[in-house]
C-alpha cells in the first residue's frame, strides 16, 4: 500500500521542519515547501492527500493556495496552522469543505492534535 | 377879562382832565402789572401742582412755604400738615434712617445744601416711610433761587420705589444667574477686597463667616492663586492658568483661573474665575491612556504573529526531542541498534542527566510566552463573539464560580477565608454582553482583590470582597471593593496601562488589567474606573449600557 502524501507548506524552516519530522515519525511521508509556488509544482507531479498550510507566505499567500490546489486536486484535504491567532475561516474556504476544526493556532503545544485531525480526514 | 377867565377855566379844566386822566392811565398800568403777576403765579401753581414730581420749597431757615399734590400722593401729609413746619423735621420724620449707613439726617442735609452751593447738585436716594407707613424709595433731588434778597430751597422728590424694585429684580435675577453657573466668580476692588461673589465661591472659605472684605481673608482656600496677582501685575492684563491642588481629603484637584480687569470707572478692580476641570482633565488622562493602548494594542498584533512561529518551533522541537528518544517508535530502535547502543539507553541517559527536566522548562517557558501573547492580542481585538442578553446577576455569580474554582487561588491564596458579600438590587435586566469577556473582567478584578488582600506585606484583618450590583435606566453598574491595602496615587493612572504591574517579577504580566480594559470600553462601549486610596480599600467600577433603552 502506497504511502499517505502529506505536504507541509510553510516559511519558517525550523517550524516546517519540525512539524515534517514529527508527521513522519508518525509514518507519514512527507513533502515541505517553503512557499506556495513550489508547493504547487508538487501538487501537479504527486498524489498529495492533505496539505498544512501556514497563511502568510512570501509571494501567494496560503489561501489562495488552497483554491489553486484544489483546481489541481479536487480530494485534497487542508489544515490551516497559523500565527495569526484572529484568523477567523472566510466563506469560499468554508465553501471548499474546510471546517473550523481545521485550523490550528501556532503555537501548537502538542502536534498530537493535528495528527488527530489527520486521522480523521484520510 | 371874561375871555381871559374863561379861557384860564378851560385850561385849568384841561389840565385837570388831562391829569384825571393821567392818573387814571397809571392805575391801568398798575392793574395790568398786578394781572401779570397773579397770571405767572398761577401759572407756577399750576405747575407745581400739577407735577408728577413731588415739590418743596422752603426759605432759607428751613421753614416749608410750598408743598404740592403729587408730594400729598407720596408721602400721605397734606399741604396744611407741612406748610410752615421745618423742613429737617418734617424730612426726618419721613426716613428710614439706613442701619448700615448710620448717618444723620442733619448730615444729609448739610451734604445736600453744600453740593447746592458748590452748584453741583445731584441726586439722592434714600428710603421713606410715608403717613401710612408705606416704606417708598425716593430721588431727591436739590434746587435754590433767588427771590428778591431772599434764598429759596427746594427739594424735588420723585418716587423710584417701582422702578427700584425693577433693578432690584433684575440685579436679583441677574445674581441667580451668576449664581447658577458653576464656575467660581468673585469680583475685587484694585485693593483685592470682595465686592461680588457667587454661590460656587463658598467652596473656597471655611465654615465660620470672616468679616474682613479682603479677598484672601475672606477665602482662605484661594492662596493658591495668590503668586497669580504677583505675576499678573497691573490689573488691565487677562490672565489665564491652571493649578492643581490637594484638598483636605487628600484628592487632586485641577482649577482653570482666569483673571480680568474689570472695567468700571467708579471701582475698578478684577473678575476671577475659577473652573473645577478635575472632570475634564480625568477624562482627557482616560483618552490618552486609551490611544495609548490602542497604538500598542497595534503593534501586539503584528508583533504576535512574528513570535507565534518561533515558539512553534520551540514547543514543537521539544515535543519531536522526546518523541525521538521513545521506544513507540519503531525507526528509534532501528537507529539505535544500527548505532549499537542498548534502546533503552538513552532514555535512561536522559532520566539521569535531568534532560527532561530541561525540555520540560523550555515546553513551559514557550508556553508562557505563548500565553503572554494570547493575553497581548485579546486586548487588541475588537470582540469578534457575539452578544448575548445575559443576567448580570448570573455573570456575576458565574465569575465567583469560576474564583472559587480557580486552582492558585485555592492553593496558593485560601480563597475560603475571605469574606465575600453580595449586594445585589433586584430586578437587574439583563444586558447584552460577550459573556465570557465580561466573565474575564470580573474575574480578573476579584482576582487581583484577593492577591490584594493576602498580600504578605500588607496584612488584611477580616478580608472582605463586596460585589455589588446596580442599575439606572441607561446603565448597569458592577462594583468590586476590597479592604485591603489599596492603590497608590501613583499607580492609580497607570494600572490599566498595558505590561503596568506592581506585583513581583514572575507574578503578573501586567495585562489583566488592560485586558479588563479594552473589554469594557472597545468592546461593550462601557466604562471601568478605580477608586481607591492607600489604606482604604480598593473598588473597581464598571458601567455597562443598559439594554434596550
Amino acid at each position: 500500500m502506497k504511502k499517505n502524501l502529506l505536504l507541509v507548506l510553510d516559511d519558517d524552516d525550523n517550524l516546517r521542519y519540525n512539524v515534517r519530522i514529527y508527521l513522519e515519525d508518525e509514518g507519514y511521508s512527507c513533502i515541505g515547501a517553503r512557499d506556495s509556488e513550489t508547493a504547487l509544482k508538487i501538487v501537479g507531479k504527486e498524489n498529495i492527500v492533505l496539505s498544512i498550510v501556514d497563511l502568510r507566505l512570501p509571494g501567494m499567500n496560503g489561501e489562495e493556495y488552497i483554491k489553486r490546489a484544489v483546481a489541481l486536486n479536487p480530494q485534497m484535504k487542508f489544515i490551516i496552522h497559523t500565527g495569526s491567532t484572529r484568523y477567523i475561516l472566510p466563506p469560499e474556504l468554508s465553501r471548499l469543505g474546510i471546517k473550523r476544526e481545521d485550523i490550528f493556532y501556532k503555537p501548537v503545544e502538542n502536534l498530537d492534535l493535528i495528527v488527530g485531525r489527520i486521522k480523521q480526514h484520510i | 377879562m371874561t375871555y381871559l377867565l374863561l379861557l384860564l377855566i378851560i385850561i385849568a379844566i384841561l389840565l385837570f382832565v388831562n391829569a384825571a386822566m393821567g392818573v387814571t392811565l397809571y392805575k391801568r398800568k398798575d392793574r395790568d402789572a398786578e394781572n401779570e403777576l397773579r397770571k405767572s403765579e398761577l401759572r407756577l401753581r399750576a405747575i407745581i401742582g400739577n407735577s408728577v414730581d413731588g415739590i418743596i420749597l422752603y426759605n432759607n431757615k428751613g421753614t416749608i412755604f410750598e408743598w404740592n399734590n403729587a408730594l400729598e400722593k407720596i408721602t400721605g401729609y397734606k399741604r396744611e400738615e407741612v406748610v410752615g413746619r421745618d423742613i429737617f423735621q418734617v424730612i426726618k420724620q419721613l426716613l428710614i434712617v439706613n442701619q448700615e449707613g448710620g448717618f444723620i439726617i442733619e448730615d444729609i442735609e448739610s451734604d445736600l445744601i453744600n453740593e447746592v452751593q458748590k452748584n453741583n447738585p445731584s441726586t439722592f436716594e434714600m428710603l421713606i416711610k410715608d403717613k401710612y407707613g408705606n416704606i417708598k424709595t425716593i430721588a431727591l433731588y436739590i434746587i435754590s433761587g433767588k427771590s428778591d434778597d431772599e434764598i429759596i430751597f427746594g427739594n424735588i422728590i420723585t418716587d423710584i420705589t417701582e422702578k427700584k424694585k425693577e433693578i432690584t429684580e433684575s440685579n436679583s435675577y441677574l445674581q441667580y444667574i451668576i449664581d447658577s453657573i458653576k464656575t467660581t466668580i468673585i469680583t475685587v476692588d484694585k485693593d483685592f477686597n470682595v465686592t461680588h461673589e457667587n454661590k460656587s465661591a463658598a467652596k473656597f472659605r471655611y465654615e465660620q463667616e470672616e468679616t474682613s472684605a479682603y479677598l484672601f481673608s475672606k477665602y482662605p482656600k484661594l492662596s493658591f492663586i495668590k503668586e497669580f496677582f504677583d505675576k499678573c501685575g497691573d490689573s488691565s492684563h487677562v490672565f489665564n492658568d491652571s493649578r492643581m491642588v490637594i484638598n483636605e481629603l487628600g484628592e487632586t484637584i485641577y482649577y482653570a483661573i482666569s483673571v480680568f480687569p474689570l472695567k468700571d470707572d467708579i471701582r475698578p478692580g478684577r473678575v476671577i474665575m475659577i473652573d473645577d476641570i478635575t472632570e475634564r482633565i480625568k477624562m482627557e488622562e482616560v483618552m490618552i491612556q486609551s490611544e495609548k493602548m490602542m497604538s500598542v494594542a497595534g503593534l501586539a498584533a503584528g508583533m504576535a504573529h512574528e513570535i507565534n512561529n518561533p515558539l512553534g518551533t520551540i514547543a514543537q522541537g521539544c515535543q519531536n526531542l522526546i518523541r525521538r528518544t521513545s521506544l513507540s517508535i519503531p525507526k528509534n530502535v532501528e537507529s539505535a541498534k544500527n548505532l549499537g547502543i542498548q534502546p533503552g539507553s538513552i532514555t535512561k541517559y536522559f532520566e539521569d542527566r535531568e534532560i527532561f527536566e530541561i525540555i520540560s522548562s523550555i515546553q513551559q517557558a514557550s508556553q508562557k510566552a505563548s500565553e503572554i501573547i494570547k493575553n497581548m492580542l485579546q486586548f487588541s481585538r475588537r470582540s469578534e463573539s457575539k452578544k448575548v442578553l445575559y443576567s448580570p446577576e448570573k455573570l456575576l455569580n458565574e465569575s465567583l464560580d469560576l474564583v472559587y474554582n480557580d486552582y492558585d487561588l485555592k492553593k496558593d491564596y485560601d480563597i475560603r477565608s475571605i469574606k465575600i458579600i453580595k449586594e445585589i438590587a433586584p430586578n437587574v435586566p439583563d444586558i447584552k454582553v460577550t459573556v465570557t469577556e465580561i466573565q474575564q473582567v470580573i474575574f480578573n478584578i476579584i482576582q487581583n482583590a484577593v492577591h490584594a488582600l493576602k498580600d504578605e506585606k500588607f496584612i488584611t484583618e477580616d478580608p472582605v470582597i463586596i460585589l455589588r450590583l446596580k442599575y439606572t435606566i441607561s446603565e448597569i453598574t458592577f462594583e468590586i471593593e476590597d479592604n485591603g491595602p489599596g492603590i497608590e496615587e501613583k499607580h492609580k493612572n497607570r494600572i490599566f496601562e498595558p505590561f503596568y504591574s506592581t506585583k513581583e517579577v514572575g507574578k503578573g504580566t501586567g495585562l489583566g488589567l488592560s485586558v479588563t480594559f479594552m473589554i469594557i470600553k472597545h468592546n461593550h462601549n462601557g466604562n471601568i474606573s478605580v477608586e481607591s486610596s492607600p489604606g482604604k480599600g480598593a473598588k473597581f467600577i464598571i458601567k455597562l449600557p443598559a439594554y434596550g433603552f
